[in-house]
């Protein structure tokens, strides 16, 4: 009986990303040890976040609003746009500090194996915000996989379709793929390849 | 690169054995299934953390042994190297200089080897693949960024077939194509490109062994046959023309490659092959010069990595000897003679008198390795 309850949490814990049955089980004894107080703090904190949070109606970053922190300040550059795959990226490249502009949260990158076409990402906001505001310019910052690539290619054709905005793709520091194993001269190599504007 | 010293335990039929090899000609004789392709596999392991059979990792592990242990000391232009391989059931560990590596990609270029084994053979005679594989690595051996490019492309190559059954069964529209034409042709342009200029200085190495090897006025020449490029027209390799050939190909079958739903066209169709006087040498090479052109390819491609990198790798030579007629085997020791160290195996006891070289010859015995020296075992 008083074992059920416990597996239940083992298997809870099983299903988030990288966590095996042996980590989940010290999670879950872990649980079961701390003052119920503390316990209960992460349950709710849990709860919190999925009845708070929801996507940015604009550019898809996680929020508590419908406008996120970042399209409501009026600081922000609005007219410069960053475009990433994940709202993890968001937080990547704004933790850095020294870009001021606006972000797009795409939800993943083309991927046909995954079946992700145009249609399962969020681009259609993308298209409409610029018809409707002012942009400069557009920074493609899709990952450096063969999806991120094609999602980037993607999106450019698009976007100069429509207008004359700049396009431009970020130049990686790491290599392509995303694997650190292939040493230093392919990411050399890849560097001073980077950095282009997107014709 | 030379070994100095290699100490083997629980390694296929060797129960445990120190073997110092010589700087130059080393001959491992023994009669059949004694043991002497095992000791090139060895070496051959040491090098590439694999093997060159098709066999499990743990089949390298003497039968009834739990783990086994390959042990070399490496003399890299003047720098020595100790490198401690050991194999387990599931695990292998890989030590340098007494630490430890964890990543076989890191390990890449540590210790070089050539290998000739009477699976080389079908280089001249088998299917592509075989050929593709041979030239790959010949190319990736000396440049990583073309292995990671390969790795690229084959990936770009599944997401784009996926793709084209999906636009057949009318689930995508065909428009989502465009990108992943773009990627293949990028990504298979670079590659195609390396291929061109690799051939290019190679082609000249192989001509000139080939020359002394095989035939003094004798004419080599390798084609490469670009699925991209049709026949009679004329390709200089430039990255642009490249690129420019592969997108019209691309429009050319793109029809077809959706009814297929596969990619018709890039570096991973292309072939190679190779003329000697009287044309392919696939039709008209008889056994010897078949095997002496493979074997001319890849002295070659040892030639061409010893030039580039400024050592020559080690050469492993499995069987090689046998079925050359003396004339032949007359001008192989020649060769030798100047490459750096050199592993050869033979049932022939007499090989080193037939070939007329100063060699340091190890006699294999149910898997001891003893040196002989002037016929006496020391
Ligand atoms: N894991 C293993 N444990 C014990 N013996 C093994 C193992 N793997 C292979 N062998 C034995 O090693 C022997 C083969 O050795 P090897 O292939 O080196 O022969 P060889 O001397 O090259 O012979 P040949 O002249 O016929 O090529 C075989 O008898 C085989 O059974
Ligand atoms: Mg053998
Ligand atoms: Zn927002």
């Amino acid at each position: 009986m008083e074992a059920s309850s416990l597996n239940r949490l083992i298997e809870e814990l099983k299903r988030l990303p990288g966590i095996g049955t042996k980590t989940a089980q010290r999670l879950a004894f872990f649980l079961m040890k701390v003052p119920k107080e503390r316990a209960l703090g992460l349950a709710r904190a849990i709860e919190e976040v999925k009845e708070k949070v929801r996507f940015c109606r604009r550019c898809g970053n996680l929020s508590e609003n419908d406008l996120c922190g970042i399209c409501s300040d009026s600081r922000r550059d609005a007219a410069l746009i960053c475009v990433v795959q994940e709202a993890m990226d968001v937080l990547a490249i704004d933790r850095m500090g020294e870009y001021r502009g606006v972000f797009h949260v795409l939800h993943g990158a083309l991927s046909p194996i995954d079946n992700i076409g145009p249609d399962e990402l969020n681009l259609r906001p993308l298209m409409e915000r610029l018809e409707e505001t002012e942009v400069r310019e557009v920074i493609l910052a899709t990952n450096p996989t063969i999806e991120g690539e094609a999602t980037a290619m993607y999106l450019a054709r698009l976007i100069h379709a429509k207008r004359g905005i700049k396009v431009s793709r970020i130049a990686h520091g790491i290599p392509m793929g995303g694997h650190l194993e292939y040493a230093d001269e392919v990411t050399l190599s890849k560097a001073l390849e980077g950095r282009r504007e997107i014709q | 690169m030379e070994i100095r010293r290699l100490s083997l335990q629980h390694f296929r039929n060797i129960r445990s054995c120190i073997v110092v090899p010589g700087r130059g000609i080393n001959i491992l004789f023994g009669d059949n299934g004694q043991g002497k392709t095992n000791l090139l596999e060895a070496i051959y392991f040491l090098s590439h953390l694999g093997t060159f059979r098709p066999t499990a990792q743990k089949d390298l592990v003497r039968q009834g042994m739990q783990w086994g242990r390959v042990e070399g000391t490496i003399e890299d232009q003047g720098v020595p190297k100790d490198i401690l391989l050991t194999i387990g059931e599931k695990e292998k560990g890989v030590r340098v200089n007494g630490k430890p590596v964890s990543r076989g990609v890191d390990y890449y270029g540590t210790f070089d080897v050539t290998l000739f084994s009477p699976e080389t053979l079908n280089l001249v005679r088998g299917a592509p693949e075989g050929r593709r594989r041979f030239l790959d690595r010949a190319i990736y051996s000396l440049d990583r960024r073309y292995l990671y490019d390969l790795k690229e492309y084959r990936k770009i190559l599944q997401q784009r077939n996926v793709l084209l059954r999906l636009i057949r069964e009318g689930r995508v529209p065909r428009r989502e194509l465009t990108v992943w034409n773009e990627q293949l042709v990028r990504t298979g342009s670079r590659i195609l490109q390396r291929r061109y200029r690799f051939l290019k200085e190679y082609v000249e190495y192989c001509t000139g062994i080939f020359r002394q090897l095989v035939h003094k006025e004798g004419e080599l020449r390798i084609l490469y046959h670009a699925t991209l490029v049709r026949k009679g027209e004329a390709m200089t390799g430039g990255l642009s023309e490249i690129q420019e050939k592969f997108m019209a190909g691309i429009a050319a079958v793109v029809d077809r490659e959706i009814q297929g739903g596969t990619t018709r066209i890039g570096p991973h169709l292309d072939d190679l092959s190779f003329e000697v006087a009287h044309g392919p040498a696939k039709s008209f090479a008889s056994q010897g010069e078949s095997r002496m052109l493979a074997l001319a390819l890849t002295l070659s491609e040892a030639r061409f990595h010893s030039e580039k990198k400024g050592a020559p790798p080690v050469l492993l030579l499995d069987d090689v000897a046998s079925e050359l007629d003396p004339v032949h085997r007359q001008r192989l020791s020649r060769f030798l003679c100047r490459m750096g160290q050199v592993f050869l195996t033979t049932t022939d006891k007499d090989l080193d008198e037939k070939m007329e070289v100063s060699s340091t010859r190890f006699l294999v015995e149910r898997g001891e390795i003893t040196l002989v020296k002037n016929g006496e075992k020391l």
